[in-house]
């Protein structure tokens, strides 16, 4: 009953005009950004982050999670019609969905990939409903010694935040600590790392860096490159699935969905991993695992409603206990710290018009992506053709004003343009950008609760241990350390075992 | 294998964790300047000595294993990154927005963008002066009305005082 009064309140937020508008907004640019190869849901993010400075909290977040769902949607178009993912998560979607093209079935293909995505978005959030609450209850019994471990575990994710190198990413996250300390120290004022310049004194914002490490980074890197992908002039048409295709695509988009929201709750790439998993698990299912690679619908049908079911449940750990488990939810986390709101435990009890307005917007959002992505499927194949250098000089500007903006700095477009470059650099090192701005944002709440501990302690780290919340956070930590260097071992062992 | 490829810092693997075990002790270094403080009553530096130690280690980690590492390396240099890439456009993008933010109170909103507008078209292959020429102003202007007279965000005027 209590939940019922939960949604219908969620739902008068989320039908307000200003909020619903927020939404549309959202979901457009996210279905754009997905559809578009290139700038992903997290630079779009960070592009919009300064407009949202004038706008309430929950029309944010709502704006913000639009974007990034409704780049799930739109990345599917690209994967299917260019063979290019727009989005990550899509990768696998181009496996079948190009082959569907090639074959005549571009519209079946868009199709299924958007009614499996509304099918899994909206189960997803039934799953959100009702494993959030009880969580949230959970760990409403938190003080600092208790959030400092749960930052840690936050921290901790960043190593599987790493497709690549592990130690990398341990880099990457310390030097998004150290980038987060500069400026006046929270407990004795005294300024750190500034360089004796006053625009330092305030830190490092966020939008500067996340601007400059997605936004400028992304059109450095398109930049240099000599080709681009070009749109096929295949005409979409048919874009209602048949009888078959329907009976084909259920069974693989209700699994899709199970194992996207259990695996988009865990931390780090959970929306990718999932899509690559389901696609094994439909080949292996299937009674005709040849035609796999050859354009088969179930293989567009599950990878897409994972990946949607994934964002459903990624929203879990930010929402309940305040730790983002990918960097999309690190924008999200940032956003909320902006306008003062505090993630965490308290979350829902504090700002239960929030959490219920923006899931309630989830359901709105989804209904509205179905519209844009079956009627206005024209219009997305038209944006994908576009040239690229049209729209690189618009990036640019966008995130300079966007910048600008905040605190009219002419600093800070130089601080964008200076992240822009390690961006850049980063990526063409096969370093990841993605645990330095996680780290970033959880190290003010970290540091807080971590010195308020060793204050209240007298100097004693025993504190972290004894308080059983705590303790068990520590240990989520070290079992995901071990996770993380478990497989290095293991090659390492098999190589000596090679040797002898 | 080459042995002066494999010692060699032009390795994009050792170039770039050499690079940030350098940062690291320049944290490490500021971070003891500031002062630790004690477990009790920690100080200012505390945490970025903390964060700096683990970059220390992470990269000096990697920087050994790379070096001593028995894979052949000899083609990897940092050289091959930018291989086949149109990397100068970068740096010349890179450069003309480090002016812009230089020029950017100095001369104002609308020269500074024109002309940034003007270079971005020109690097991104658009031939025809004519749509370089039109395309800025209209670009500027645009974003001018939008940002400046729509939603005041207060451009500097600069040299054209307005």
């Amino acid at each position: 009953m209590e939940m019922l009064n939960y949604i219908s309140s969620g739902f008068s937020v989320a039908l307000q005009p200003i909020n619903l508008l927020y939404c549309f907004i959202g979901v457009f640019i996210g279905t754009m950004v997905g559809v578009l190869p290139g700038i992903g849901p997290v630079g779009a993010m960070a592009l919009l982050l300064p407009v949202t400075f004038y706008a309430p909290a929950t029309s944010t977040i709502i704006l913000l999670a639009g974007i990034y769902y409704g780049s799930m949607y739109g990345g599917s178009t690209t994967s299917i019609l260019v063979n290019v993912p727009g989005e990550a998560t899509s990768v696998v979607t181009c496996l079948e969905g190009y082959q569907m093209m090639l074959k005549g079935r571009a519209g079946p293909a868009l199709g299924i990939a958007a009614f499996g995505s509304f099918i899994a978005g909206t189960l997803s959030l039934i799953g959100l409903m009702l494993f959030a609450p009880p969580l949230a209850d959970a760990a409403i019994r938190f003080g600092p010694p208790e959030y400092f471990s749960l930052m840690i575990v936050g921290m901790t994710i960043l190593f599987f935040l790493a497709s690549g190198s592990v130690l990398k990413a341990i880099g990457m996250g310390a030097l998004g600590v150290i980038l987060a300390t500069i400026g006046q120290d929270p407990v004795m004022g005294t300024p750190r790392f500034t360089f004796r310049t006053q625009h330092l004194l305030d830190g490092v914002g966020l939008v500067p860096l996340v601007m400059g490490l997605y936004g400028v980074s992304e059109v450095f890197l398109n930049i240099e490159r000599t080709v681009f992908a070009k749109v096929s002039e295949t005409k979409v048409k048919g874009l209602f699935p048949d009888f078959n295709d329907w009976r084909n695509s259920i069974l693989p988009i209700l699994r899709g969905t199970l194992i996207g929201f259990v695996l988009g709750i865990l931390p780090g790439a959970g929306g990718i991993v999932s899509t690559f998993i389901c696609y094994t698990i439909e080949k292996k299912l299937s009674k005709h695992p040849e035609q796999f690679g050859k354009g088969v619908i179930e293989g567009v049908a599950a990878p897409e409603s994972t990946n949607n079911a994934a964002s459903g449940g990624a929203f879990i750990p930010l929402l309940t206990l305040g730790i983002p488990c990918n960097v999309v939810m690190a924008m999200l986390l940032g956003a909320l710290m902006i306008h003062g709101v505090r993630p965490g435990p308290l979350l829902m009890s504090e700002h239960p018009d929030l959490v219920w307005g923006l899931i309630a917007s989830m359901y709105v959002g989804n209904g509205m992506l179905l519209l844009l992505n079956l009627p206005l499927i024209g219009l997305w194949v038209q944006i994908l053709k576009i040239p690229p250098r049209f729209l690189f000089p618009f990036i640019i500007l966008f995130c300079i004003v966007g910048v600008y903006s905040i605190n009219l700095s002419a600093f800070d477009i130089g601080l964008m343009v200076f992240f822009g470059i390690v961006g850049y650099l980063v990526r063409k090192f096969r370093y990841e950008a993605a645990p330095l701005v996680l780290a970033f944002i959880l190290t003010p709440i970290l540091e807080s609760n971590f010195r308020q501990t060793l204050i209240q302690s007298k100097g004693s780290l025993f504190v972290f241990v004894t308080r059983p919340i705590s303790a068990v956070c520590l240990g989520i930590s070290a079992l995901i350390l071990f996770s993380a260097f478990l497989p290095i071992f293991r090659i390492r062992v098999r190589s000596l075992m090679n040797k002898t | 294998m080459d042995t002066s490829s494999k010692r060699s810092l032009r390795d994009p693997e050792k170039g770039s964790s050499f690079f940030l075990l350098l940062v690291a002790f320049f944290v490490l270094a500021g971070s003891v300047t500031l002062g630790l403080g004690t477990f009790g009553s920690p100080g200012p530096g505390f945490l970025p000595f903390l964060a700096a130690g683990v970059l220390a280690c992470s990269s000096g980690i990697h920087f050994l294993s790379e070096m001593f590492s028995r894979a052949d390396r000899s083609n990897k240099k940092a050289q091959t990154l930018w291989a086949g890439t149109k990397w100068t456009k970068v740096i010349c993008v890179a450069f003309v927005l480090i002016l812009y933010a230089f020029c950017f109170e100095t001369a104002g909103f609308i020269l500074c963008t024109f002309l940034l507008m003007a270079f971005l078209l020109l690097v991104m292959d658009i031939r025809s002066a004519y749509t370089v020429l039109i395309g800025s102003i209209l670009v500027t202007l645009m974003s001018y009305i939008i940002f400046e007279k729509l939603l005041n965000i207060g451009f500097p005027a600069g040299i054209l005082r307005f």
